[in-house]
């Protein structure tokens, strides 16, 4: 019984030993080798959302068709040719 | 073509620490809209020759370069089609090519270099040498290449519609429950840089942001002056992509944001519309220094906003010294965790109560969960290495000269 826990109890503290060992020091890693990986977020390009619908907790029936039933149409406008270069619509 | 000196006739260059005109010969400084280059109307026009006719060669990948002859030298140049100026091989003249800036695509705004090449490599020294696994030959590195580049970007604004549903989990004590909450609504994007240069990666170019739009300044031929750019070379098809990519990213964050205390949230249906304002986009060259290095036969690139002098790079690491952090600290805390767990688990497996089974799934998930943010970010570090060291990028700054 004792041999069992102490098998057990060596195969979890090595999960965990090397899940925090790993966790440590690819932090560090990331930190030290990973120089200015983020792009801009919504914040630097956006006031943020304005939510018109906002349902908490549905159910699963609400939740198949929130999309379908709340999609919100933009007004059409003219799309230039996909293969047409980039330059500004007068 | 480069401008000239109002007093003595030698070149003037664009110096981003005044970001004056300077003359390299007599040291007088002009504002870029104080110097008219007489003939900037003339070559507006001017027909570039293609390879084609020049060697009359048939291959394709030649056919976008074009030969100008140097002002100053008269050597010729050979440059990449999609460059709007470059500097002379021969004699080194800052010979800005005007006929590739066609009205058509004359950008409408420029930001100028804030940041000069010394203060670029001060700058990436710096974050260097705080690495604390970054090998001493990385930190010491010399430069092959360091290459002051206006990155052709459209800003633009849009409107983005969506309805999704965010998946989440609540914890209530031991229990844990699957919540789903909806937000439909509309999100106005301003001022969205988007690289227009097909050779240089949308990955890549977006890590240099952000980029402070107050300081852009009306487009003049002269800011470009001392250093290289490209012009846009991307379809509506290319423009459209990142704009929907993008924009859906965003509205997803601000709706996760918005979901009430939940971990583990993720999106699960979505129905995203995005239309894009075609009038207010504007073009505009955007300043960046790409700084290259070899390592282990590999060519690395590193890029640096030259506006903000942010760093961008994945950098190869000192593998030896993780390892051995990584062993040590393994073996030291499976140790520690050993002892605790076989004090801890006769007493966990003896009690009939059901929070015994509870605490074990508890540490086998948090194992998991430890084990799986180790390799998500060791991952990230990979491919920001993998950016780095990209041979498009290495090739984006190799062909100016």
């Amino acid at each position: 019984m004792r041999i069992g826990i102490l098998i057990f109890a060596l195969i979890l503290a090595a999960a965990l030993g090397f899940g925090t060992s790993i966790s440590i020091w690819a932090s560090k890693l990331k930190k030290s080798n990973d120089i200015g990986g983020s792009a801009g977020n919504v914040t630097n390009f956006s006031k943020g959302a304005d939510f018109m619908v906002s349902m908490d907790r549905l159910s699963s029936k609400e939740y198949k068709d929130f999309s379908q039933q709340h999609e919100i149409l933009l007004p059409p406008q003219s799309e230039p040719g996909a293969s047409e270069p980039v330059h500004r619509i007068k | 073509m480069a401008s000239l000196c109002k007093n003595c006739g030698a070149k003037v260059v664009f110096d981003p620490a005044s970001k004056m005109l300077v003359c390299d010969f007599c040291g007088s400084r002009f504002s870029p809209e104080e110097v008219e280059a007489e003939d900037k109307a003339h070559v507006l026009d001017k027909e570039a020759v293609s390879m084609k006719h020049i060697f009359g060669s048939s291959d394709e990948k030649l056919l976008n370069c074009y030969v100008y002859t140097c002002n100053s030298c008269g050597g010729e140049i050979i440059i990449n089609g999609t460059e709007a100026s470059t500097k002379c091989i021969y004699c080194g003249n800052s010979a800005v090519v005007f006929s590739r800036i066609s009205r058509e695509k004359r950008p409408d705004v420029i930001m100028p270099f804030a940041i000069t090449k010394e203060r670029a490599l001060e700058l990436i020294h710096e974050k260097l040498d705080k690495g604390m696994f970054i090998p001493k030959e990385i930190k010491n590195f010399k430069a092959e290449h360091i290459r002051g580049i206006y990155i052709p970007y459209w800003i633009v604004n849009a409107d983005h519609a969506n309805a999704v549903v965010v998946k989440g989990t609540v914890r209530n004590g031991r229990n844990s429950k699957t919540v789903y909450h909806g937000r439909a609504g509309r999100l106005k994007i301003n001022e969205l840089p988007l690289d227009a240069s097909k050779l240089l990666s949308d990955e890549s170019s977006m890590r240099l942001e952000p980029f402070n739009f107050n300081e852009l300044r009306e487009f003049d031929e002269d800011y470009l002056t001392g250093f290289y750019s490209n012009v846009s070379d991307i379809n509506f098809d290319d423009l459209r992509q990142v704009v929907y990519k993008r924009a859906d990213e965003f509205f997803g964050q601000c709706a996760m944001a918005d979901a009430p205390s939940a971990s583990s949230k993720e999106i699960i249906s979505s129905k995203p519309h995005t239309t894009i304002d075609y009038k207010s986009m504007r073009y505009a060259m955007l300043p960046a220094w790409f700084v290259t290095y070899t390592h282990n036969g590999k060519h690395n690139t590193i890029l640096v906003n030259g506006q903000t002098g942010k760093i961008v790079c994945g950098v190869p690491w000192n593998k030896a010294l993780f390892n051995t952090l990584m062993v040590t600290t393994a073996i030291a805390t499976t140790t520690l965790y050993t002892f605790v767990l076989y004090y801890l688990l006769p007493a966990v497996l003896s009690s009939k109560n059901s929070k015994s089974g509870n605490l074990i799934a508890l540490l086998i998930l948090l194992a998991v969960s430890l084990i799986s943010t180790g390799i998500s970010k060791l991952k990230k570090t990979t491919r920001s290495i993998e950016l780095t060291q990209a041979q498009g990028i290495f090739n984006f700054v190799k062909k100016r000269q």
